[in-house]
């Protein structure tokens, strides 16, 4: 016969354990609010790694596991394995999906160093060939970024990486534009992020666009990171632009005497070099000191 | 009207006491300091933690995430390892050397006596969770100073540090001194508690002390799959199968929310909403376990 001991132990269970429920349901709901454990353990993690792996994310060791599968992708592209190192590279975003360098550098890997080594590739003959390995690679490079925004939409770093290989190895300034656009819309996004967006409108063609681009910014604000801008270069840019683009000369940014293009122009008088300041000439190899024979 | 008689026995009656408590406590911490097997768990923690800057010379661009994904992995186990072996053999030990039975035939509750070995437990673990927490941070201090000397090596001289140096060094920085980390140990620490007090509950009807270590060993592994197991049969299922998983799942922690290392490690923010609840939760069911673990120790026949 059960003691009244046993009975008060149900009589816990049964009035606690909807408490517990609700209150692992208001920290899950808290967990998604902020971001949390969105990589969870799931079959698709189980299906790509070992069952001592398995036993060790589930036991806390999850970012060690990541850690030697991310040394062993490395492994993989120092012997230049590429089919073996790409699987590697995915499971280790799946373990980790919330650490940026994985998806940066896993994407380069890709888009630059894997895609050159197969372009110039001297086991294989056919250059047609070569150039297809060569695109597939920068495309699986890109793929790869673009699965890190989607788990990472609040990164600055990846939409500016994507707008990179865009501009570097595809060559599609428009669409590098839109994605140095978004990059450069985050205000922890460093200067050099926003000055991309001129250089990929210019060499797409679409220089009344980076002109205004450029002009926003040098009507812009100068203080906090801003006074470490390239303003020289920028007013250079500017320039080169609105001469380029032949625009009249009283819309024109700075006075109209400053343009090599115009009649009026003034050139800036010649500095003479300052003696003071000057190095003295060195030779272009020192020859080593004899060592005296014994 | 009470009489004389029932007046004498109220008298006669002991109350709750925190000082009885916190001598068994004291014992208990005495008692688990002198296992050897502490030590052995200590000593490769603390050579795990030290040695952890060392695996940074394999890593590729992710040293500081290496230190970080060791110690706290190993601050993680190593404190759910002394939770559970040295909690599990609290309570043998002291049948097998008879020494329960001079503490229980004095006038001490047995609700004391359980307290106090979860507390003293519990005091112990925080000196551990401390002493590890100072050497992590000091191998994550010194690699932080080497990090940013060699990120600054190659601007020394110049005017102004070029962006991508600031860039680097603030991400080390921000790596480096992340609060959170602070929140993450302590929701470590509050996780061992857990453990503490199932393992006490489980000693309570246990036959020997690897029955409890094993049984909490499952536990442990099992827990963190409860949040997926939870929303899987909240899917599908009939209400008496809810009602009956509902009853197994009581004896399993979301031990989960408890672990932040993959998320601190990748610079997500901790709400102080989740910390507190977090920690809520972890008083609860640690109090709610051990007064099932207290309720079976009532009845147990010594």
């Amino acid at each position: 016969m059960w003691s009244r001991y046993w009975w008060k132990a149900l009589l816990i269970i049964l009035v606690f354990s909807p408490v517990k429920f609700y209150w692992e349901g208001d920290i899950r709901q808290l967990t998604r609010a902020s971001g949390l454990f969105s990589a969870g353990f799931n079959m698709d993690m189980r299906g790509k790694i070992t069952q001592d792996a398995a036993v060790a994310v589930l036991g806390g060791f999850r970012g060690i596991v990541t850690d030697f599968m991310w040394l062993d992708a490395h492994n993989d592209w120092e012997k230049r394995q590429w089919f073996r190192m790409k699987p590697k590279l995915d499971t280790v975003v799946l373990l980790q999906p919330h650490f940026l360098d994985y998806w940066d550098i896993g994407a380069w890997h890709m888009a630059w160093n894997i895609s050159y080594d197969v372009s110039v590739n001297t086991a294989e003959p056919r250059e047609a060939f070569r150039l297809k390995e060569q695109r597939h690679w920068i495309d699986e490079g890109e793929k790869f970024l673009r699965e890190a925004i989607a788990n990472n939409p609040d990164s600055w770093l990846l939409y500016f990486k994507l707008g990179w290989l865009l501009d570097q190895k595809k060559q599609d300034f428009k669409q590098a534009a839109v994605y140095f656009r978004k990059a450069a819309e985050f205000p922890e996004a460093p200067t050099y992020v926003r000055r991309q967006i001129g250089h990929a409108l210019t060499k797409g063609g679409m220089k009344k666009e980076a002109l205004e681009h450029w002009k926003k910014i040098w009507n812009g604000p100068r203080t906090g990171e801003n006074q470490y801008e390239l303003w020289d270069r920028i007013e250079a840019w500017i320039r080169e632009l609105e001469m380029q683009l032949k625009v009249p000369f009283s819309e024109r940014t700075f006075p109209e005497n400053t343009y090599p293009d115009s009649s009026k122009y003034i050139q800036p008088p010649k500095t003479p070099p300052n003696p003071t300041h000057t190095t003295p000439a060195q030779p272009a190899f020192a020859p080593r000191p004899k060592t005296p024979k014994k | 009207m009470s009489t004389p008689v029932a007046d004498i026995a109220d008298q006669e009656t002991l109350s709750f006491s925190l000082a009885r408590v916190w001598v068994i406590a004291t014992n208990t911490m005495t008692e688990v300091i002198r296992q050897k097997v502490l030590y052995v768990f200590v000593i490769f923690t603390l050579v795990l933690i030290g040695a952890s800057s060392f695996f940074t010379q394999f890593s590729f661009t992710t040293e500081l995430k290496s230190i970080i994904d060791t110690c706290l992995g190993a601050i993680k186990y190593l404190t759910a390892l002394i939770a559970i072996v040295g909690t599990a053999m609290l309570l043998p030990s002291e049948i097998e050397n008879r020494t329960i039975y001079t503490i229980l035939t004095k006038p001490v509750y047995r609700i004391e006596f359980l307290l106090g070995k979860v507390v003293g437990m519990s005091v112990l673990l925080l000196i551990v969770t401390a002493a590890m927490s100072l050497l992590f941070g000091a191998v994550l201090f010194v690699k932080e100073k080497t990090l940013i000397a060699s990120a600054l090596q190659g601007s020394v001289g110049g005017a102004h540090v070029s962006d991508q140096v600031q860039q680097a060094v603030a991400a080390i920085h921000a790596q480096a001194r992340n609060p959170d980390l602070l929140k993450a140990i302590a929701l470590l620490f509050a996780q061992s508690v857990i453990l503490v007090s199932m393992t006490i509950m489980v000693s309570t009807f246990a036959t020997s002390s690897l029955f409890s270590i094993i049984i909490m060993l499952l536990v442990y592994f099992c827990a963190p799959l409860s949040a997926v197991a939870h929303e899987v049969w909240s899917a599908q299922g009939s209400p008496l199968s809810h009602a009956g998983l509902m009853f197994i799942n009581f004896f399993i922690p979301d031990l989960s929310s408890m672990t932040l290392v993959d998320d601190v490690v990748v610079g997500k923010t901790v709400s102080m909403a989740f910390f507190w609840s977090t920690c809520g939760y972890a008083a609860f069911y640690s109090l709610v376990v051990f007064a099932l673990g207290t309720l079976i120790f009532q009845e147990k026949e010594l």
